[in-house]
């Protein structure tokens, strides 16, 4: 008995130390046989257990919030969270100790999620997409988020087109993606909320938002519980299969790699 | 008697108070917060989480939509529950009503059997799924209040079969009808014990609303991780959420106590 | 032609057992009670003189037979049963007071629920019939401060608050340490020279014998002796009521 605490506790030690002295990481490719953790739900978790294979059983985690995953990655749970470069590029300024593995792991296009076969409003969504393209207005919201301080970004601020006679348009997100949408308040601010704010009111109708998680979108949008689901959705063509998507209004959105900045050697 | 397999709230209110202060040291330790530095930033972080653009607000705002579920849930509960517990309590007394026995018994079965998150979901998404312009905070009320009724079904039937059957027995040998035997003398003995295990369910309700989220509601769970998600802060928020629902099981359940007390004066211990 | 206020003819009583099979407990009780009578029941544990009893006012339904309270068939549907028994009240073992109400409750609930009397009435008569057991001083007492024979006089008082032609003790005494005994047996006796119909399940066969009118001997569900106090106690025909008797008075 004695000897085998004994045993148990070298190995402890011994584990340690091989930990300690654990060569740090310096390409995606070393990510292959580490434990990774991503959103529920997100292109992120489809990446990971692409880049696990066989493995992802055992080591990839999945979070229903990004919080969450950061924090299981801050704790040395797991090694990287592979997330979508924008909310990514948030987190390092907000939390210390992490850093972006410069090589990306793919590059994504963000569209609207529509109910399979919801053609009319695809096409109406797609019409609104291309004016506001062609007269800088998405442009405009864009560079409203991605310079300065969206934080301070009043809701108020934001025409949901209350009041509508076309009725009510209803979008489901989830409020944890900055910065695309956020909860401030009773109310929400982020670039999807403000693209579908316009879109809206091009179609005569109120927007509604729907926060709910992320993984609960695809369901709501095909049980028609919502209209449209607009959540810095990546189109893939697994996606397409369940759902209709509009014109992509983002391309090349890096999916990157987040891990502990004394972890990673470039 | 079948209770629900959570703890609601706890034993002595000293043991409670001391694991409640242990918490609090751990949540502070593990936020390194005995350091000059670490309370600085400490405050800084608290600064950003609550008090910048009210962000409280949403916590408060969370916790009135919590309190506003749970409580309808328990109306809705309330009123279920009366209305299978007669229906089970009837058909064992003597009543031939098979037909409602069963089906109170098959109701009491599927929604005491399968967690109250899948139920919630199947009325959000499957049963509602077209009713989009109603509040989806009275989806959840109606979803929890039935799984509620479930469990408040059994407590009332609990609780008037604890009675001795002697109690029925002696009011009915005086010429009292099953029905005056039933509200006059049985009854008010086995409310002394429903209504401090209402209170329990009451409780464990409060604590189940957190799944609320899930289809959207802004509950006091959902407001933490909203402001998490504006300040990336892990903790904080989450702990306050903790502290804030223990604090209200905390008062809840010593309430509990003192109506128990109250509800036994007069009686032999 | 008899004046029997209560009437009981070809009595049985079948209990079906959670393993399907039956158990017979009264096997043809034919027998009735004049106005003013006593009479003990006795007979071994398991006999079924407390059945017996409690068909007598329908807490167990008979199997078969038919029971006439002053000529009316209760067995049958149409008879108002909860008025029968407010005529027919019945005293417990273990005396079933309510504990929630205070004595006062317990003794004017029933009559002003069922509108015999008006609360005021029903309060007077309260006030007399625990004067009457020796407990007027307990009207607002909880039933949970009373000690076991004090439940027993008030459950008697119960009874009484109803103005009933017919009691029904089943085993008044069994329940009671031996020193609360007497007190009840004092009230019982007292009641029985008043000229209270009664009838009395007991194993107390001193009181029995000193109190009864006639003596019933219930075994296996049927009576095996019946005859007055001396006849039954003093003299017994059959040999299992030399048995019985044998061993319950050599305690």
């Amino acid at each position: 008995m004695k000897k085998f605490l004994v045993l148990l506790l070298v190995l402890a030690l011994c584990s340690c130390a091989f930990g300690a002295e654990q060569a740090k990481l310096t390409t995606t490719a070393q990510l292959k046989t580490e434990r990774l953790a991503a959103q529920r739900g997100t292109v992120g978790q489809y990446i990971a257990e692409d880049l696990l294979g066989d493995n992802k059983g055992t080591l990839l985690t999945t979070y229903e919030k990004y919080v969450d995953a950061i924090a299981s990655l801050r704790q040395g749970k797991v090694r990287a969270v592979v997330m979508d470069e924008m909310p990514a590029k948030r987190f390092l300024a907000e939390v210390e100790g992490l850093a972006i593995m410069d090589e990306a792991l793919s590059e994504e296009n963000y569209a609207i999620g529509f109910r399979k076969g919801n053609t009319e409003l695809v096409a109406e969504v797609n019409k609104a997409l291309a004016e506001m393209k062609a007269d800088g207005t998405l442009d405009a919201i864009f560079a409203k988020y991605l310079t300065g301080d969206y934080t301070a970004v009043k809701p108020e601020t934001i025409d949901f087109n209350k009041g509508a006679k076309g009725g009510k348009l209803f979008v489901g997100t989830e409020a944890g993606f900055a910065p695309y949408e956020l909860k401030v308040g009773s109310s929400y601010i982020g670039i999807d909320v403000e693209m579908c704010a316009v879109i809206a009111k091009k179609l005569g109708k109120e927007l509604v938002i729907e926060n709910m998680n992320f993984d609960a979108l695809p369901m709501a949008v095909s049980t028609n519980k919502v209209d449209m689901i607009c959540a810095g959705i990546t189109v893939t063509d697994e996606r397409k299969e369940n759902m209709d998507f509009s014109e992509n209004y983002v391309v090349g959105a890096k999916q990157v790699a987040v891990v502990r900045a004394d972890d990673y050697e470039k | 008697m079948t209770m629900r397999n959570k703890q609601t709230g706890a034993g002595r209110g000293d043991i409670v108070l001391g694991i409640f202060a242990l918490f609090l040291l751990y949540a502070l330790y593990s936020s390194g917060f005995f350091t000059a530095a670490a309370w600085q930033d400490f405050n800084r972080r608290f600064y950003q989480n609550f008090v910048k653009d009210s962000r409280y607000m949403m916590l408060v705002d969370g916790l009135k939509a919590t309190i506003f579920m749970t409580s309808g849930a328990t109306l809705i509960g309330l009123a279920v529950g009366l209305v299978l517990s007669v229906i089970r309590v009837a058909h064992k007394g003597g009543a031939h009503i098979p037909v409602l026995n069963a089906m109170a018994e098959t109701y009491i079965t599927v929604l005491r059997g399968t967690p109250a998150m899948v139920q919630l979901l199947i009325w959000n998404f499957t049963i509602f799924a077209s009713a989009r312009d109603l509040n989806t905070q009275y989806i959840a009320i109606l979803a929890f209040g039935l799984n509620s009724g479930a469990y408040i079904a059994e407590i009332f039937r609990g609780g008037i079969e604890s009675i001795d059957p002697g109690q029925m027995e002696a009011a009915r040998s005086l010429g009292l009808s099953y029905g005056t035997s039933m509200k006059l003398i049985v009854l008010p003995q086995a409310l002394r014990n429903i209504i401090p295990m209402l209170f329990n369910e009451f409780i464990a309700l409060l604590k189940e609303t957190s799944v609320a989220g899930y289809i959207g509601i802004d509950d006091l769970t959902r407001a933490g991780q909203n402001i998490q998600a504006l300040t990336l802060e892990h903790s904080q928020p989450l702990v306050m959420v903790a502290i804030i629902y223990l604090v209200i099981v905390m008062c809840l359940t010593r309430f509990v106590r003192k109506l128990e007390e109250w509800l036994h004066r007069g009686r032999r211990g | 032609m008899n004046d029997y206020i209560i009437e009981v003819k070809d009595l049985h009583k079948t209990f079906r057992l959670q393993d399907g099979g039956e158990l017979h407990v009264l096997n043809g009780i034919s027998t009735g009670i004049h106005k003013g009578e006593k009479i003990a029941v006795i007979g071994p544990s398991g006999s079924g003189k407390s059945t017996f009893l409690r068909c007598l006012n329908r807490m167990e339904e008979p199997t078969s037979g038919i029971i006439s309270f002053k000529g009316e068939d209760i067995t049958s549907p149409k008879c108002d049963i909860d008025h029968v028994r407010s005529k027919m009240c019945m005293v417990f073992q273990h005396f079933h007071l309510f504990p929630h109400l205070t004595v006062r409750k317990n003794l004017t609930l029933a009559p002003v629920e069922l509108k015999l009397m008006n609360p005021d009435e029903a309060d007077t008569r309260a006030k007399e019939l625990l004067a009457r057991v020796g407990l007027a001083d307990k009207i607002d007492e909880w039933p949970d401060r009373l000690s076991g024979g004090q439940k027993q006089r008030v459950a008697i008082a119960r009874a009484l608050a109803m103005n009933p032609d017919v009691l029904l003790f089943d085993e008044p005494t069994s329940a009671l340490d031996p020193e609360m005994i007497g007190e009840v047996l004092d009230v019982m006796k007292e009641l029985a020279d008043s000229g209270m119909t009664m009838y009395l399940v007991t194993h107390e066969m001193g009181f029995a014998h000193k109190v009864a009118d006639r003596v019933l001997f219930i075994d296996k569900g049927i009576i095996s002796e019946e005859g007055t106090p001396e006849e039954v106690f003093d003299d017994p025909k059959q040999p299992r009521t030399k048995e019985f008797l044998s061993k319950v008075l050599r305690r």
